[in-house]
């Protein structure tokens, strides 16, 4: 009974303790197996006469310094993903979500990395709801992806729940050499590459996460590392002095929320692993168009809000474009409207007159201006452009996500 | 069972002799740590155990502790304690009544009370020294040990 609450009190004080050099870069945790040694001295006189130095010892026999070492911290593992990334439909270039790895134990580590590709499920506050499409999967010794540094294509393809062992290097299970190992305090990337889809509404998003085991063990085979069972002492040429029982501690919180389903990827005791969930985001700005039409005036009623259309009669058509997506601006917006059959443009109705041009042939030639006298008809007009180089997103204060182009037409007699 | 009791009589007055003859002034360094236990009723008590195996962060106590076997009085006596490697000194942990306590932060070169351990702050005055820079403790025992007497300092640190 003693023995279990002793160990329990160790392992809490040992987290906030913990906590706090994780916070600090520059205090790395002294190496497992390191020998602490305190050997102190001690002078005296006899009357006034200098006596030898003694030399303080650990057992009462002979000046040997006392002695303790220093303990292996296993799976002190943090994942972070960089940031979410924006993706534009369509677009062909490579997107990338990068996760960072971080040896925060006092002891060289492997890592089994697992990468899975969710499908329809949510994490946290967030719901998978696109895919990407053309999914690589690279490690990296550096944050930016096509920037150098040692960048590894680990897997061309990635399926959806695929949580098979990466494989990679560092951290190759396979690898004898120290090389596959990561420092304490030292950093690995992964990088997601992959391509837009062709289309996909605006805030959906495609997550990833990204399951780091730490390990030691280079004879098991990639996914038997439990790491309590498999942890083995420093491969380091000066640590085979061994020094006890790894203690397996850190990550005990349940990162990845998801409770106790099959994606639960970390539970919430220390179970060697560390979990983190990055996303795909789509930015689009998502346009509707209303187009409505008022009759102003008739030859019979004149201007008046009891108007028909009937040969002579005025009607003004409305045309509202609004950018819902509440993160995208739109740009390059143009409006391309035929002036309907039987109705012709009315000379200086467009509204705003500054964004609208005129053609009189097809839509490739907006050069045509309309003639004669405002409020004459020309039915020579065959198209009306208005043209918005940005249409802001919806940002819940104002109507600038909100843009409205007005025209009238005589229908003709 | 007579034989054997005064065979280990006669063990235990040929040892003090021994020892006097031999020991001098005795001097131990033993390393603790602290752990909270709880006892049959559930209620937490400390209790300390040797130093075998720490993780970082955790504090390793120091004992030196020291007796005099010598038929004279040792007067002057200065422990001098460096911190060890990988070890940061934990404020205020160590013994300070009988002695006169002092720290160094140079290895040992010059020493000081801890309050007169300070740096400049940039703006025209002082700040004390973080304890964790010590790199020395030293105590000088400000009585003279007698012929039998013993005595013990000590201090803690926390494995970095």
């Amino acid at each position: 009974m003693g023995r279990y609450y002793q160990l329990r009190i160790a392992l809490f004080a040992g987290v906030l303790l913990l906590a706090g050099y994780v916070g600090n870069a520059a205090a790395a945790l002294t190496e497992a197996c390191t020998e602490i040694s305190n050997q102190a001295t001690l002078d005296y006189k006899v009357g006034t006469v200098d006596q030898d130095q003694i030399l303080s010892d650990d057992d009462g026999s002979g000046s040997d310094p006392t002695v303790f070492k220093v303990a292996t911290l296993v799976n002190l593992t943090n994942v972070t993903e960089v940031s979410p990334t924006s993706v534009i439909p369509n677009d062909t270039n490579d997107y990338v979500i990068t996760f960072k790895i971080t040896n925060t134990g006092n002891d060289d580590a492997r890592y089994m990395l697992q990468l899975y590709d969710r499908d329809g499920e949510t994490v946290g506050t967030d719901v998978d709801g696109f895919d990407m499409t053309t999914v690589r999967v690279y490690s990296d010794t550096d944050a930016t992806y096509g920037s150098g540094g040692t960048e590894v294509l680990v897997a061309a393809s990635e399926t959806a729940q695929d949580g098979s062992d990466l494989g990679l290097a560092p951290g190759d299970p396979t690898a004898a050499d120290d090389s596959a190992f990561v420092a304490p305090a030292g950093v690995i990337y992964v990088h997601v590459v992959a391509q837009a889809p062709a289309s996909a509404a605006d805030g959906l998003k495609d997550l990833f996460t990204l399951r780091a085991v730490a390990y030691n063990d280079s004879s098991n085979s990639p996914g038997d590392h439990s790491v309590g069972a498999t942890w083995i002492q420093s491969t380091d040429s000066d640590d085979t002095n061994g020094c006890g029982v790894a203690v397996v501690l850190g990550d005990d919180t349940d990162s990845d929320g998801a409770g106790g389903s099959i994606l639960d990827l970390d539970s919430d005791t220390p179970d060697g692993a560390a979990v983190a969930t990055g996303y795909f985001v789509i930015t689009t700005a998502a346009i509707t168009v209303e187009k409505d039409y008022e009759v102003i005036s008739d030859p019979i009623n004149g201007v008046s809000v009891d108007a028909k259309a009937i040969p002579g009669a005025v009607v003004e058509y409305t045309i509202t474009v609004t950018n819902t997506s509440t993160s995208t601006d739109a740009s390059g917006l143009a409006l391309v409207d035929p002036i309907p059959t039987n109705t012709d443009y009315v000379v200086g109705s467009a509204d705003p007159s500054g964004d609208v041009t005129f053609s009189n042939s097809d839509t490739s030639t907006w050069t045509y201006v309309p003639v004669g006298s405002s409020g004459d008809a020309d039915a020579a007009v065959k198209y009306i452009k208005a043209a918005k180089a940005t249409l802001p997103f919806n940002d819940g204060v104002d109507s600038e996500h909100i843009y409205t182009v007005k025209f009238r037409v005589i229908i003709e007699e | 069972m007579n034989r054997f009791v005064s065979f280990t009589l006669f063990l235990l007055l040929l040892l003090p002799a021994l020892s006097l003859a031999a020991d001098g002034i005795s001097f131990n360094s033993k390393a603790e740590v602290e752990r909270q236990m709880y006892d049959g009723d559930g209620k937490p008590e400390l209790v300390r155990e040797q130093a075998i195996l720490l993780e970082p962060g955790e504090v390793a106590i120091y004992t030196n502790s020291f007796t005099n076997n010598t038929p004279e009085a040792a007067s002057d006596l200065v422990i001098n304690n460096p911190i060890p490697a990988n070890t940061e000194y934990l404020a205020g942990s160590a013994t300070e009544s009988g002695y006169e306590l002092t720290f160094s932060i140079d290895g040992g070169k010059t020493f000081a009370p801890a309050a007169q351990l300070t740096v400049a702050d940039g703006k025209g005055g002082e700040v004390p020294i973080d304890p964790k820079e010590y790199t020395n403790i030293r105590w000088k025992l400000l009585t003279p040990l007698q012929p039998g007497e013993s005595g013990m300092v000590e201090f803690r640190v926390r494995v970095k």
